[in-house]
């Protein structure tokens, strides 16, 4: 995912994940699967995303990890 | 006995059914991971063992704690599960509940925080949640205690009716027949049971399930069906179970969720819309912590005060049952090496149980989250994770519930880092020694700077020693951040104090039986072996000289008060304490230190505050403490405020206390680490005391 995409507001739609297989199951089980839409609520690291009515917390790292739709 | 564990994502509210079901004070947390430990006790009016599992996402583990949540489930194949969900984020609590239903063991849904989702304006339909899924569900209210009959007796039929059946129908035909063909080649060497759960972690990937798994035929054909599968969709295998999965969990959603959609913002997104601000974040996090020290330091000054006045008291009592000025040794160990040396640590307790009623309170209502959140962008430059900083936090009261705290970490490397840095914020216990010494040596303006010298020296310490041993011993790449944010929860009287006491407990359980043991030790290595009888006596008969002399009787008193105080100091410098100082003076001196402050030192690596009153041993000035002024003038006269300065430096770094060490061991399940931490510091208080001391000295200081 692009810098710019991260911007407070946006929302978005995952696409995939490419991450360490671990991370990815971690992040499945958090509730990130492909298809689903999430929307950054703070832009700066780490990034609070909310999904499906919950926050979570991501460090940029990851989140650069993220393909988008 | 039946057995039937508690599963669920973390904050889901497990800890609260489980005292709800068990009727047993458990430690209640609102912070992502706060039931790390596996707990046990037993359900109300039943026989039924209940067994407390750690915050899980998934089945397959990522963190330490998902490891022994899975190992538990996977290993003791308990009668039944159940899974504790957060009703009000259904979605993603189902996913576990899939994962639940796939291991096979009955599962009993437990929608707990149902009014948390009625306030979203959400209305679930059980029944036909129930129907859907095929599972007992039964709705609860935890925090008000509402809902758990029905749970007891929805247990109790569904062990009636248990048996286990892997269920895999939401995956796809596709997967289902790679399951069919690897759960029948598993059934020939597994009679678990889990047959199918197994052929599903092995198309996962499971590294664990993996190396279980001998066969390596089967290994290779899970691994052609995964190709296949891949292949097939064109995706990789763990983002293909988790897809269907999910998509399972939507129809169910949109089947037995009807919404009235509420366009209110949940106040917790309002008030995180200013704590997680961009600039109003760290001054809010910063006031936060000053007043948590405020009420810890301010509050606590004057219960200090009513404990130091009641174990006086009880000294004073007891000593009363032998006459004045009794030799008596079974007074001495009494009331200077017990009341002495366990008062001298339960001064302390005021301040830390109010350290850790703040650290409560801030963890309950959900702002600890946010606060290891904040922190993260600073732990993450010394390769350290952001949820680090909770036990550096409680490790300004007492290290050895900090070093538990340590388990919210997710990876190992983090958590034996911070374990082992976490001494290096000045505790509690060695306020005594600053608070002593900084008054003696330096003017009053510099006092309050002093005392946040040193603890800042701790500080960076603590980030530079825990930066070089990621680059060095523990190598590797930080672990992501990635942590939920809990909503905000107004924090329960009841919860508060238990969480506050489950720490507190640990710093008595230290006073109470290590302390106690080491008081007796301290007391004999300074009390034995005790001055010849010569000596003794004709320190009696320069007593009776003066008690015959002409002198007035104050001048007398003020006569034989110095002759008690050199009799002491010779009797320590005699004893094996002061023989030990003496011993390892050698070693102490290029850091400004003599013998004294040796055998000071000795009593220290006890327990920090014991430095304190073996150095008024030592001086013989009678009872000393923090306050003793003639004390201090001793002090005046032999050292001068560069030694002074090494001293408390010396006393902030090096060896933490025994207790310490201990629960490093504990938690580290080592012995390794807990030697690496004292040895470590230890050498590097004496390196950094002795280039402090000579450079010092060299400047002319
Ligand atoms: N509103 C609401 N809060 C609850 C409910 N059950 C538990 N809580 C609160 O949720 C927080 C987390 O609960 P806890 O039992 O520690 O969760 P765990 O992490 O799953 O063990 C605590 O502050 C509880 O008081 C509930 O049904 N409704």
């Amino acid at each position: 995912m692009h810098k710019n995409c991260l911007r407070k507001g946006k929302k978005h739609r995952l696409a995939s994940i490419e991450a360490s297989d671990s991370i990815v199951r971690h992040l499945n089980g958090m509730g990130f699967v492909n298809g689903v839409e999430f929307e950054i609520i703070s832009d700066y690291n780490p990034y609070i995303i909310e999904l499906k009515g919950s926050r979570l917390a991501l460090s940029a790292e990851l989140l650069q990890c993220f393909r988008v739709s | 006995m039946k057995m039937i564990a508690l599963a669920g994502n973390p904050n889901a509210g497990k800890t609260t059914v489980f005292n709800g079901l068990t009727g047993t004070r458990q430690h209640v947390g609102n912070y992502p991971g706060v039931t790390v430990e596996i707990k046990k006790g037993v359900i109300k009016k039943t026989d039924f063992a209940l067994v407390d599992l750690p915050g899980i996402y998934s089945l397959t583990p990522y963190s330490e704690e998902e490891r022994v949540a899975r190992n538990m489930l996977w290993k003791e194949n308990p009668d039944l599960i159940v899974n504790v969900v957060d009703s009000s984020n259904l979605e993603r609590n189902l996913y576990l509940t899939l994962q639940l239903m796939e291991f096979g063991i009955p599962v009993v849904l437990n929608l707990n925080m149902q009014d948390l989702a009625l306030a979203k304006g959400w209305k679930i339909d059980t029944k036909k949640l129930s129907q859907t899924m095929g599972l007992p569900v039964v709705e609860t209210v935890g925090h008000k205690n509402k809902g758990f009959d029905e749970l007891i007796k929805s247990v109790k039929v569904a062990l009636g009716a248990s048996q286990r059946v892997s269920q895999t129908a939401h995956f796809s035909d596709s997967v289902n027949r790679a399951l069919d063909i690897l759960e029948k080649k598993l059934s020939k060497e597994n009679a678990s049971g889990a047959s199918r759960w197994l052929a599903l972690k092995l198309l996962e990937g499971d590294p664990d399930i993996e190396q279980e798994i001998a066969n390596a035929e089967i290994k290779q054909t899970a691994r052609e069906l995964v190709n296949d599968l891949e292949r097939e969709h064109n995706k990789e295998i763990e983002t293909l179970l988790a897809e269907q999965r999910y998509k399972y969990i939507e129809g169910v959603f949109l089947q037995c969720v009807s919404s009235k959609l509420s366009f209110k913002k949940p106040l917790s997104s309002k008030i995180d819309a200013i704590v997680l601000n961009k600039y109003a974040g760290i001054p809010i996090f910063l006031i936060m912590m000053y007043l948590v020290f405020q009420l810890t330091f301010t509050v606590g000054e004057p219960m200090m005060g009513w404990v130091e006045s009641a174990f006086a008291w009880l000294g004073d009592l007891i000593a009363s049952f032998w006459p004045e000025g009794s030799e008596s040794l079974l007074k001495s160990l009494l009331v200077d090496g017990i009341i002495g040396g366990v008062g001298g640590v339960l001064v302390f307790l005021p301040n830390i149980l109010l350290l850790f009623l703040a650290i409560s309170i801030l963890e309950d209502s959900g702002y600890m989250a946010r606060a290891a959140f904040i922190m993260d962008r600073l732990m993450n430059k010394i390769g350290l994770h952001g949820k680090s900083f909770i036990p550096m936090l409680i490790g300004f009261g007492c290290s050895v519930p900090a070093i538990m705290a340590t388990r919210t970490l997710d990876n190992r490397r983090d958590r034996l880092v911070t374990m082992l840095v976490v001494p290096l914020m000045s505790c509690g216990a060695r306020l005594p020694i600053y608070t002593l010494i900084i008054p003696a040596f330096f003017p009053s303006k510099w006092h309050a700077p002093m005392l946040w010298l040193i603890y800042i020296i701790g500080i960076l310490l603590a980030i530079i020693s825990a930066k070089l041993m990621r680059v060095t011993i523990f190598k590797g790449e930080t672990v992501p951040f990635m942590m939920e944010l809990p909503p905000y929860h107004f924090p329960s009287l009841k919860g508060t104090l238990i969480h506050m006491w489950d720490r507190g407990k640990l710093y008595l359980q230290k006073a109470g039986t290590l302390i106690l043991g080491l008081s007796i030790l301290l007391w004999a290595l300074s009390t034995f072996p005790m001055l010849s009888k010569e000596r003794i006596e004709e320190y009696d008969a320069q007593r009776e000289t003066i008690v015959q002399s002409e002198l007035a009787d104050s001048l007398q008193a003020i006569q034989l008060s110095a002759l008690d105080n050199l009799q002491a100091e010779e009797s320590v410098e005699y004893s094996a304490a002061g023989r030990l100082g003496k011993f390892i003076e050698p070693v102490i001196v290029p850091m400004g230190f003599d013998w004294r402050i040796g055998t000071s030192l000795v009593g220290a690596f006890a327990a920090k505050e014991v430095f304190v009153s073996t150095l008024g041993v030592v001086y013989s000035v009678g009872d000393a403490d923090e306050e003793s002024e003639s004390l201090r003038s001793k002090l005046k006269k032999n050292y001068d405020p560069l030694i002074a300065f090494c001293i408390m430096l010396f006393s902030l770094i090096s060896a933490p206390c025994m207790a310490t060490i201990a629960v490093t061991k504990r938690e580290s399940n080592s012995w390794k680490w807990a030697m690496f931490q004292l040895i470590g510091l230890t050498l590097l208080a004496y390196f950094i005391t002795v280039a402090v001391y000579q450079i010092g000295r060299l400047a002319g200081l």
